[in-house]
């Protein structure tokens, strides 16, 4: 793990060149965190772990296209593509198979979150349990940091169906990770949102 | 208060899932082979199409240009036992064929110059193994003296021998004269030739079962005019300059960004064409080519984007203390590209179709129809990707889906047998690429004008 991080303009020289040892190397060592975005733009892990796999590939073969030199750039370049290979899986998706339709939902929430308070692990899994069509938007809004306009364009959908996927899937978090835990702002402060 | 956003942004990057990476690795392994082996089935159909060509083209050359002698020849035979040496040499000088029967003593010459048809291929020549030379005695004599020593063998013995030396002359069609070659046959159905200073196929020949069964000689298409294949009509050197339009399919919002951005400039094309088989007024060609296909990238958009994290808060007290807060993100970045690139495919193409052709007062039309085995080479293209950036990404190296194409063609006579080529044309074209995980494939439909130069045979 940490001799790729010391040693990344190396690995991305022999990646480059295709050797396949270092290859090897890198789908160890960022399986992990490529994971995570796969699962958000996929239904369940079987098919995170397909696209994982094209997602390499497709790395692999395209190395020579990364100009960067920092393995942050390297991993949002890897992110991009995993990305990209989920949403082109489910580009004929349809939406009846989903079991939640907005009007399910209730677009209000009662209390702010202190987000801060929660851990990283159980937003990742109130995410990942998020219906496809609302965890698509939440990651390409608030992962990758598209706008509405570029994942409307990316969707096939309207800028406004967009922007109200990713309130309603906003609300479906709060709600989900609401009963875990009881929320206070500050503790003495005001309540702010009634 | 933390912004949703932001939140999700830094969990997503902090958060690792559990992997098992062996089994990743294993599926990666395997659905790295997978291409390959797609692809060597695509070359070995190749390959085999090529072959299966050759074998036909070989066949159809055999069996269609080869004429039948016993149409074609006129035999008239001599007891050549009547002539003397001198007389032999003056016919056989002047013809080249000398048949004798087996069962007779007397042998033939033919003495129709016609059976003799000028080639400059060594379809004359006949091999064969167990290699015996005979003398008047008998006994083996060295190659050199085959000819000669045979020759009095035949004039002094008059009989047939069991093994012989036979030696075969090239006749060649451009009228120069190929160096004799000396080929050794043993079979019991062939005699010694006796030739002399040879300039024509020569070859003695005894048969059980037909004196007169000529061997098989091969013909130029110009000895049968009324011959109805021929092979190698033709061949054009020619240059094309095309346009068209290009569409791109693939990840819906990027494909439609990329088409708004990217037009077909040009198609430049070079190449070389061969009338293969010409059977009537039909005709199979094939041929190559170096073509270029480019194209003009064009940016050129103002436009606000709000992907930039930015926030602005406002904290509202009322008078009875509440506090409300507001918060803004994303505040609008008026955006403004402008830029112009060029892509070029290179493609290595080999055209292969049928046609055809009719004459008229002197100007050959011609129609064909066929398909474009297309090899794109390697190339860095600049395209605009999925967050409206210019991107460079190198595009593969691969054999592309084989295209259509249809021609009309007319050839104007300049000078015997040269012509002037010209020819319009409709072709599509489909590459398909990977850019960054996505599958576009550019479809191209491509009018090109050709002009050439056309030599007929």
């Amino acid at each position: 793990m940490g001799s790729i991080k010391n040693n990344i303009a190396t690995v991305l020289r022999y990646l480059q060149k295709g050797d396949q040892d270092t290859f090897k190397e890198v789908v160890y060592h960022y399986s992990g965190i490529l994971m995570t975005v796969a699962k958000i733009y996929t239904r369940n892990k079987e098919d995170a772990e397909d696209v994982l796999q094209d997602a390499f590939i497709s790395i692999y073969r395209n190395a020579q296209n990364f100009t960067g030199s920092e393995e942050k750039a390297f991993i949002a370049w890897m992110k991009k593509i995993v990305t990209n290979v989920a949403l082109s899986k489910y580009r004929k998706m349809h939406y009846s198979k989903e079991t939640y339709t907005l009007d399910t939902i209730s677009p209000q929430f009662e209390e702010p979150l202190v987000l801060k308070q929660y851990e990283y692990e159980e937003l990742m899994n109130a995410i990942y349990n998020l219906p496809l069509k609302y965890k698509r938007v939440v990651g390409l809004f608030a992962l990758n940091g598209y706008s509405h306009k570029e994942i409307a364009e990316m969707l096939d959908i309207k800028p406004n169906t967009s922007r109200s996927l990713y309130s309603r899937a906003t609300t479906m978090l709060y709600k989900a990770l609401s009963p875990k835990k009881k929320i206070v702002l500050d503790e003495g402060s005001k309540k702010i949102y009634t | 208060m933390k912004d949703l956003r932001k939140y999700i942004h830094d969990a997503a990057n902090e958060h690792h899932e559990t992997v098992d990476n062996d089994a990743l690795w294993q599926g990666i392994e395997l659905k790295m082979k997978k291409p390959k082996k797609k692809r060597r089935i695509l070359l070995f159909l190749f390959l085999s199409g090529i072959m299966s060509l050759i074998v036909i083209s070989a066949l159809g050359y055999y069996i269609w240009i080869t004429p039948n002698p016993s149409q074609t020849v006129a035999t008239e035979t001599i007891p050549i036992q009547d002539l003397d040496e001198v007389g032999f040499q003056n016919l056989a000088s002047q013809d080249t064929r000398i048949n004798k029967p087996a069962n007779s003593s007397n042998v033939y010459l033919n003495t129709t110059k016609e059976e003799i048809y000028p080639t400059n291929t060594n379809a004359l020549i006949h091999m064969n193994t167990n290699t015996k030379t005979i003398n008047n005695s008998g006994s083996t004599s060295p190659e050199k003296d085959n000819v000669k020593n045979a020759s009095e063998h035949f004039f002094d013995n008059n009989k047939a021998s069991s093994t012989a030396t036979h030696e075969t002359a090239l006749f060649p069609f451009s009228g120069k004269i190929s160096e004799p070659k000396k080929v050794d046959v043993v079979n019991q159905n062939w005699l010694e030739i006796p030739t002399l200073e040879s300039l024509f196929v020569k070859e003695v020949r005894s048969s059980k079962n037909n004196v007169f069964d000529l061997p098989r000689v091969i013909t130029p298409p110009q000895s049968y005019p009324d011959q109805n294949v021929s092979f190698l009509r033709s061949l054009t050197i020619y240059g094309q300059y095309g346009f068209g339009n290009k569409t791109i399919f693939g990840e819906t919002g990027n494909a439609a960004e990329r088409n708004k951005t990217e037009k077909l400039l040009e198609q430049v094309r070079i190449g070389l064409e061969a009338n293969l088989i010409h059977v009537s007024d039909f005709i199979l060609y094939g041929g190559v080519s170096f073509v270029s296909i480019n194209d003009i990238v064009e940016v050129e958009e103002s436009y606000f984007e709000d992907r930039e994290i930015t926030y602005l808060k406002t904290i509202i007290q009322t008078d009875n203390g509440e506090q409300y807060e507001f918060s803004t993100e994303n505040l609008p970045h008026l955006i403004t590209k402008e830029a112009t690139r060029f892509n070029s495919h290179r493609m290595l193409s080999i055209p292969v179709g049928f046609g055809f052709g009719k004459e008229f007062s002197g100007i050959y039309l011609g129609l064909g129809f066929g398909l474009d085995f297309n090899y794109s080479f390697s190339d860095i293209h600049t395209i605009i990707s999925l967050d409206n950036q210019l991107i460079d990404y190198t595009t593969k190296a691969q054999w592309l889906d084989p295209s259509l194409h249809t021609t009309i063609s007319l050839d104007f006579p300049v000078h015997q047998n040269w012509f002037i080529h010209s020819k319009v044309m409709y072709r599509n074209t489909s590459i398909k690429n990977e850019v960054l995980g996505v599958n576009f494939e550019e479809k191209y439909s491509l009018y090109g004008i050709d002009l050439g130069l056309k030599l007929c045979f």
